[in-house]
């Protein structure tokens, strides 16, 4: 389980309109086990600040972080990457195209483990790796040894999935990791994306754009706008939604802040 | 080419300086290829070694002690040069820079302007010449002997798990935070390494070339520089062991350019570093050249010359 309470985070700019940019306010979230839940909210209404404070890259100004009943708040995000497997928009980011796929499935195999002096490359690591990428029918187990910028955008992500994943995590975060593929290649991802997560039942938490894929994937729906959560929606209130009902709460929502700033 | 002419080109300084410079090259690729920092302080750092190492002998310390320690202080250097980066946020170039122009002035100092190897002093390549009877043979079987370890070294530690953890690190910091790196103790293990084999290769100059003044690194980076991009161009950088055969290549084609230049009739040296400043142009735009003609060639509906990367 994973909890999130008054959790806020600021940022500081140059702005003098806006010294303080308050991203985040007051978020609570329980996130059980093998939950998957799908976040929207328009640009600017925090998801990917609340990711990033989750996987720790950003430290929150407030509130607390709990994983199970670790308080994890303070810990740095390559200290909390034990228990967190991500995979970001851009597939160049989630992999290294510069080295073997072998090496990249290598660096994603010891996740949050000590790294020591024993050789990176193991042939007993190839057949587990033949295992996860068989099932993908990529022929990507055969290439093991070429560059990972040999590959396509969508078998990258593909490839940054199955890595998210080699060493089981606590938490899965994908920030809209389907936005930068066309959409064929991003119905392929997402298919796999569930079967992945059902299969080794996954507590999964997903930002995405797409509205249709919010309200067809994962069991909970978490709404965001403006820093704050303004819907949580479980797996039956999500099955009778449509997309005109999110694109209203979207509205709403947004009339209700707009009518805040005005009396402030 | 006889056998006759090979052995007046082996009694030049060309293959030594060469492994030399290849090992220097090698310190150079550990922060430019892997870390992605152009770190200036090499031509310091460079020199820095060199004047400890007479210096130590000089008092009497044995060679490859001297050696050793100059490498140990050398690789404290690198250690601080790294700190500016990650302690202060320094940018790595600046950083480089910092330490290029700071450490100018104890070499100055340790090294009274300038210094020489006192004579009748032994040296790490002497005591080798004891048994074989060739100065040049014995120098070129240990400068040799130590490039070969240390590129087995390289492979073998940038293959381990740590050492596959600090090149992603440096390729793509985000990554390896994801996946439990932590991204800032990797660089400063990078950063030492490669002044480590920095100060070696100056170490080594040292005590081969015997006289070493604070200005002996400049323009070194542009040396090393130009060793890892023409070994690129000859060999390409498929993998990583690909890599580290191409700056070992590159270090002794580049010394043989550079022989051969020197002993053109008539040349005036003083134009040496402007001609070192067109080949490393030279060997840059090499590939972007090929990339430029296999983009025309595939324009045309030919088949495109394969792209060498």
């Amino acid at each position: 389980m994973i909890k999130l309470e008054h959790l806020c985070k600021d940022f500081v700019s140059n702005n003098p309109l806006l010294p303080v940019n308050k991203v985040l306010k007051d978020i609570n979230l329980t996130i059980n086990d093998g939950d998957f839940i799908s976040v929207i909210g328009s640009n600017g209404s925090g998801k990917s600040t609340l990711l990033n404070t989750i996987s720790g890259s950003y430290l929150p100004t407030s509130g607390k972080i709990y994983f199970d009943d670790t308080d994890v708040t303070q810990l740095k995000d390559f200290k909390r990457a034990k228990y967190i497997g991500r995979v970001f928009q851009d597939p160049n980011v989630g992999t290294i195209g510069d080295i073997s796929i072998e090496e990249n499935l290598a660096l994603a195999f010891k996740r949050g483990e000590r790294r020591g002096l024993s050789w990176a490359l193991k042939e007993e690591y190839e057949k587990v790796y033949a295992r996860h990428l068989t099932p993908l029918n990529l022929g990507i187990e055969n290439r093991l040894h070429e560059k990972i910028s040999t590959l396509s955008g969508g078998q990258r992500q593909s490839i940054t999935l199955l890595m998210s994943i080699l060493k089981k995590p606590k938490l899965l975060l994908l920030d809209e990791h389907t936005a930068a593929l066309d959409p064929k290649t991003s119905k392929k991802i997402m298919e796999l994306t569930k079967d992945l997560v059902e299969e080794n039942k996954l507590t999964t938490l997903m930002i995405t754009h797409n509205m249709r894929d919010a309200l067809k994937y994962g069991n909970r729906l978490i709404m965001l706008s403006n820093g704050r959560i303004i819907a949580d929606f479980s797996s039956s209130e999500k099955n009778r939604l449509t997309i005109e009902d999110l694109y209203d709460r979207f509205d709403k929502a947004e009339e209700d802040t707009s009518f805040a700033t005005n009396i402030n | 080419m006889n056998w006759g002419s090979i052995l007046e080109f082996l009694g030049t300084d060309a293959p030594t300086q060469g492994l030399i410079w290849t090992i220097f090259a090698l310190g150079v690729f550990v922060s430019y290829r892997i870390l992605d920092v152009a770190d200036l302080s090499v031509e310091s750092l460079f020199p820095f070694a060199g004047i400890l190492s007479l210096l130590f002998v000089n008092n009497g310390i044995h060679p490859i002690l001297a050696i050793l320690i100059a490498v140990i202080l050398g690789g404290i250097i690198g250690f601080i040069n790294g700190c500016l980066h990650i302690y202060f946020k320094i940018n790595p170039l600046l950083a480089g820079i910092i330490i290029m122009v700071a450490l100018y002035s104890p070499n100055v100092i340790i090294s009274s302007g300038n210094i020489s190897l006192n004579t009748d002093t032994y040296t790490i390549f002497t005591g080798l010449n004891t048994v074989i009877d060739n100065y040049v043979v014995s120098k070129l079987l240990i400068l040799g002997f130590i490039t070969l370890g240390i590129m087995a070294l390289m492979y073998w530690f940038f293959g381990t798990e740590l050492g596959l953890s600090l090149r992603a690190a440096g390729k793509n910091i985000n990554m390896a935070r994801a996946q439990g790196i932590n991204t800032n103790s990797r660089y400063l293990l990078g950063m030492v390494f490669s002044a480590i084999l920095i100060s070696l290769s100056g170490a080594l100059y040292g005590q081969m070339i015997k006289h070493v003044s604070p200005d002996a690194g400049k323009g070194s980076i542009v040396i090393g520089l130009t060793i890892i991009f023409l070994g690129e161009v000859l060999l390409g950088h498929r993998s990583f062991k690909l890599s580290l055969f191409s700056v070992a290549l590159g270090g002794i084609i580049y010394w043989l350019i550079i022989d051969i230049i020197i002993q053109i009739p008539g040349f005036n040296t003083n134009y040496l570093n402007l001609l070192k400043g067109i080949l490393i142009t030279f060997v840059v735009v090499i590939p972007e050249i090929k990339k430029f003609i296999s983009k025309r060639a595939k324009n045309k509906g030919q088949k495109p010359l394969k792209e060498n990367d």
